[in-house]
């Protein structure tokens, strides 16, 4: 009997641990970040379009707290920023991958070190298509064959709206393909991801801006495109994608992203100029400590794209002191 | 007579000085103009330059081991290529290095590779400082050997050589060890493989954890799948994913087995008779990039397959063969950084190969003492041989630019995976992809695009320019002349962005009713004629206009007085009078048309493609060039190609201009005036 109850008294106690740990592990946010004395001076970014409205609404906070630092964001794609950062016409350069070989190694041959990768949100890179479009998901392999000419991925060709599976109208009308121009890490992402590294077919309408996609896709009844899920608007609708190994359609949310199931999910980085023997000028560190924040993360919400888990938080900061 | 005054000093002195800015600026100019191809030439020449090996250095072997008892090299070199670095695993499991000091290249004291003690049978360099190796025992090892150059902090360059053991995985099979076996993985994951004399093709794998941020632990499987080998083993290449692995056996055959799903997925795999012949395989790589396997044999051939669509189906097939000789092929060492390749065959003879344009970039003779053993950096600018004699040698691989040249830009290429050879534009390949640099479709699209705007705009500009000169009121043509030709004056972007957001769809949806489903792109060749010719028809008029003006009003006179109609006149007598100027006009404009950016650049669509069709676009080279600007690094191929599309241009409007300069000329000699 008393064994029974103390066990059961041992039982209840961990159940009220694990509810009043649970709030408190959710609590737990990360970092808020507060102004320091003797920043000042410029901070330049140049790099991925992905990124660009994010990186205009952390300026803008940044600036608020900091009235004396000029940040500058420009974001035209993401092989745009290594030859920004190694020329040093960028302190940050946002990239939506991370830095090919050869990239480094053009860092390293004029400044002498290596750059580095600093994680700050999570995206899922989302297939759009016209809002009145009826096709309920696709597959990965279904996405190479619409997008790509050589179908690594071994399906049927798809140039139809019938031969993804739709009926009536729809079977007969033309696939109207938008991509982004070869600048762009989405570009390169969706390429190795979607396409196995193939080829994409010449008829995709390389678009110069994520924006650019979306609204492509908007105003184009057969259109289909890419883009990072935060420029996600009324007027089109996001797919959920199966991996074509024979699991089920994933929407593209951050849980799905993190735990592995949605194939084109993503990190997105800023790469700073880390010189190991030096410590970053004080306005890019408070920059991308800001963006490491509680109040920097909640931007990352807003626009869209997902927070990153505290853990991984914890590392990025370690990677700017 | 009256005496003339001598000029004052000051008079005198702005004469010379005006004179001496006139000149100097004039000559500025010409040079300027001279300059400016130089330049794009300078630029664009190395994408044409020869690739060389360049002997750097012999240094002694400690113990002299000749390659036999040599499992693998390693070499490296720093940024700046001055220092370089060499590394000797010896088949008994100790290293070697040698790296720059005080008096030059001097070898370290040997030291031991821990792991299994048994002798190493096979080893294969997986990038990175990571080196699968087979031991006699069946024990597979994971090693890692770091000989990268790093900053000092100093302005120079320093090398640590270090090496450990990373992983172990026992694959011994029931009676004998594997006659081909690889590990490659990291701390997280790995993936063993193992191929025995049975045909038993084993695979341990312990896969990564799922999820973005790769945590938590991995799952491990095991499976495996009997093969039937057609004949004795005699080459195996597994390629960097793990999912592909092509055997090759003495007979000629290769074999693919399929090792992409997991683990509960059986292993897949096919046979293909490579050689009708049944000459043995001898070699087997993957390329850089995965895909590509390099196959060379035992008459001394080398050749490249890959899998490629037939009849809906992937299929094992070869892509380019090189001629045999030279005895068999004993290693095929890739590049890590292109689709090239070095073959050394038995007598010592060295190929250096690109694979995407099918060209032996190098031919180096047999020599003595014959390389036994090759090691390139990764990098690809270094390369270790060892020779029979145990001596190293360092040679500087100046690849130029493998994937340019004439075949490059200018030939129909099979490209990996393509159904068959094609003119391709896609310069951007992702990490160890493979750029396809045919400017075929650019200058195709600048044709295209020139073509449909002339189309559109010469008979406009054309009858106008008749309309006005000859029909109209004069009083018209006082007011509607400048008018004309202050279109001229609306700068392209606006036209530009007009045809893009406002014709474009204006067309689509008054067009969409009489295409039905033909495929149309919105951005076509139909708003380029629209949109093109509308920039240009200020030229051609206008020029058009002066030379029918110019025609001697007397000559229409007489032929009316002699009872021609009005069309009659113009038709008859002043149209070929004024001929040679309309003629220098259309080809003014079609200058203008194919120099023309802006336009094409926003309302083409910039889809490189090759078709008569008018509903889809092109990308022409001027605007290629300012598309792909920002995106291509300093003496890149990209960039020099960007050179190669400037210079193209030029060449092209330079030609256009000349001709009209020329024919216009001749024409103005056969007809005589204007």
């Amino acid at each position: 009997m008393f064994r029974n109850s103390s066990r059961k008294a041992l039982f209840l106690s961990l159940v009220l641990l694990g509810l009043t740990a649970l709030p408190a592990a959710a609590a737990d946010s990360p970092p808020v970040y507060r102004q320091v004395a003797g920043v000042a001076g410029n901070v330049n970014s140049v790099g991925s379009d992905t990124l660009n409205n994010l990186m205009a609404l952390w300026s803008e906070a940044f600036r608020e707290i900091y009235p004396n630092v000029a940040v500058q964001v420009e974001g035209k794609g993401s092989s745009t920023a290594p030859p920004a950062l190694t020329a040093g016409a960028a302190q940050i350069g946002p990239m939506s991958r991370l830095m090919k070989t050869s990239e480094i190694e053009g860092f390293e041959k004029s400044r002498g070190f290596k750059p580095t990768p600093v994680a700050v949100a999570v995206d899922c890179l989302a297939i759009y298509v016209h809002r009145d479009n009826p096709i309920p998901s696709l597959s990965l392999p279904q996405a190479d064959a619409i997008f790509s000419s050589t179908r690594k991925l071994n399906h049927a060709e798809i140039a139809r709206w019938g031969e993804a599976g739709l009926t009536g109208d729809w079977a007969n009308r033309a696939i109207s393909v938008y991509g982004r121009n070869a600048a762009s890490g989405t570009y390169a992402f969706f390429k190795e991801i979607a396409m196995g590294n193939g080829d994409y077919k010449n008829s995709v309408k390389e678009q110069p801006g994520s924006a650019a996609v979306v609204n492509g896709v908007a105003g184009d009844l057969g259109g289909i495109g890419y883009s990072g899920i935060g420029y996600r608007t009324s007027e089109v609708r996001v797919l959920p994608v199966a991996d074509g190994k024979g699991g089920n359609p994933v929407e593209p949310t951050f849980v799905n992203a993190l735990n592995g199931k949605y194939p084109l999910a993503r990190l997105l980085y800023i790469y700073i100029p880390k010189d190991p023997k030096q410590p970053l000028p004080a306005a890019t560190r408070e920059f991308l400590r800001f963006a490491l924040s509680s109040q920097g993360q909640e931007l990352v919400e807003r626009e869209g794209y997902g927070a990153l888990p505290l853990d991984v938080l914890a590392e990025q900061l370690k990677l700017i002191e | 007579m009256k005496k003339l005054r001598p000029l004052p000093n000051f008079s005198r002195l702005a004469d010379w000085a005006a004179e001496a800015i006139i000149t100097i600026a004039g000559l500025a100019v010409i040079l300027t103009l001279a300059a400016m191809p130089a330049l794009m030439l300078k630029e664009a020449a190395p994408l044409f330059l020869p690739p060389g090996l360049k002997p750097l250095g012999k240094i002694e072997s400690p113990e002299k081991l000749d390659p036999g008892q040599v499992a693998a090299l390693i070499v490296s070199a720093d940024l700046s290529g001055k220092n370089r670095a060499a590394g000797l695993l010896a088949r008994d499991g100790r290293l070697a290095f040698a790296v720059p000091g005080e008096g030059g290249m001097a070898f370290l004291p040997w030291r031991p590779l821990t792991g299994s003690a048994a002798a190493i049978r096979q080893a294969e360099n997986l990038g990175g400082g990571k080196f699968s190796l087979l031991r006699e025992d069946g024990v597979l090892n994971l090693a890692q050997i770091d000989l990268e150059f790093a900053s000092d902090g100093k302005g120079g360059t320093v090398v640590e050589p270090a090496a450990r053991i990373l992983l172990e995985v026992e694959m011994g099979g029931e009676t004998a060890p594997p006659l081909y076996a690889m590990l490659r993985g990291d701390g997280a994951s790995h993936q063993a493989l193992a191929v025995y004399a049975d045909g038993t093709v084993r695979e341990k794998r312990l896969a990564p954890p799922r999820g973005l941020l790769r945590r938590g632990g991995g799952i491990a499987s095991e499976r495996e799948a009997r093969i039937r080998l057609p004949a004795s083993l005699s080459a195996a290449a597994l390629n960097r994913s793990g999912d592909t692995l092509y055997l090759g056996t003495g007979e000629g055959d290769l074999i693919k087995v399929d090792l992409s799903g997991d683990s509960d997925s059986e292993i897949a795999w096919e046979a293909v008779p490579a050689f009708p012949d049944r000459r043995p395989v001898t070699a087997l790589a993957f390329l850089n990039g995965d895909y590509a396997l390099a196959v060379g044999d035992g008459l001394g051939g080398t050749s490249v397959w890959f899998p490629r669509r037939e009849n809906g189906e992937f299929r094992l097939r070869r892509a380019v063969a090189w001629p045999i000789g030279g005895g068999a092929v004993e290693a095929i060492t890739p590049s890590l950084r292109d689709r090239s390749f070095l073959s050394l065959r038995r007598d010592g003879s060295l190929s250096w190969f690109h694979s995407t344009t099918a060209r032996e970039l190098l031919a180096v003779p047999a020599r003595n003492p014959k390389p036994g053993l090759l090691a390139v950096s990764s990098r690809g600018d270094n390369l270790l041989s060892l020779g029979s004699d145990g001596n190293l040698e360092f040679q500087a691989m100046d690849s130029a630019y493998p994937e340019a040249g004439w075949n490059g830009f200018f030939r129909r290429l099979l490209y990996e995976g393509y159904e068959r050879a094609a003119f391709v534009w896609q310069s951007t390949a992702p990490e160890s992809g493979e750029p396809k640099l045919s400017l075929v479709p650019l200058v195709w699209g600048s044709v295209k695009a020139a073509a449909f705007a002339m189309l559109f705009a010469t008979p406009l500009a054309l009858a106008a320019a008749v309309f006005l000169s000859q029909f109209a009121p004069p009083a018209w043509r006082a007011c509607l002349k400048p008018v004309v030709e202050m279109l001229a004056a609306v700068p392209s972007v606006v036209v530009g962005f007009l045809a893009a957001l406002w014709l474009a769809p204006l067309l689509e949806s008054r067009l969409r009713f009489f295409l039905g489903d033909q495929p149309y792109d919105q951005r076509n060749s139909l708003v380029i004629a629209v949109a093109l010719g509308f920039a240009v028809i200020p030229n051609i008029f206008s020029l058009a206009e002066d030379a029918i003006s110019a025609v001697p009003n007397s000559l229409a006179a007489a032929a009316l007085a002699l009872g021609a109609s009005k069309w009659q006149a113009v038709r008859g007598v002043v149209l070929p009078a004024a001929a040679p100027g309309i003629f220098t006009a259309v080809m003014f404009g079609l200058g203008r048309a194919v120099g023309e950016t802006m336009i094409v650049l926003m309302a083409a669509g910039n889809t490189p493609i090759i078709s008569l069709s008018p509903y889809n676009g092109m990308r022409t080279l001027s605007a290629n060039i300012a598309v792909e600007m920002p995106e291509a690094p300093v003496g890149g191929v990209l960039f020099r190609t960007l050179f190669l599309c400037s210079l193209l241009l030029f060449a092209l409007t330079l030609g256009i201009n000349l001709t009209a300069e020329i024919l216009g000329h001749r024409l103005r000699r056969k007809y005589g005036s204007p």
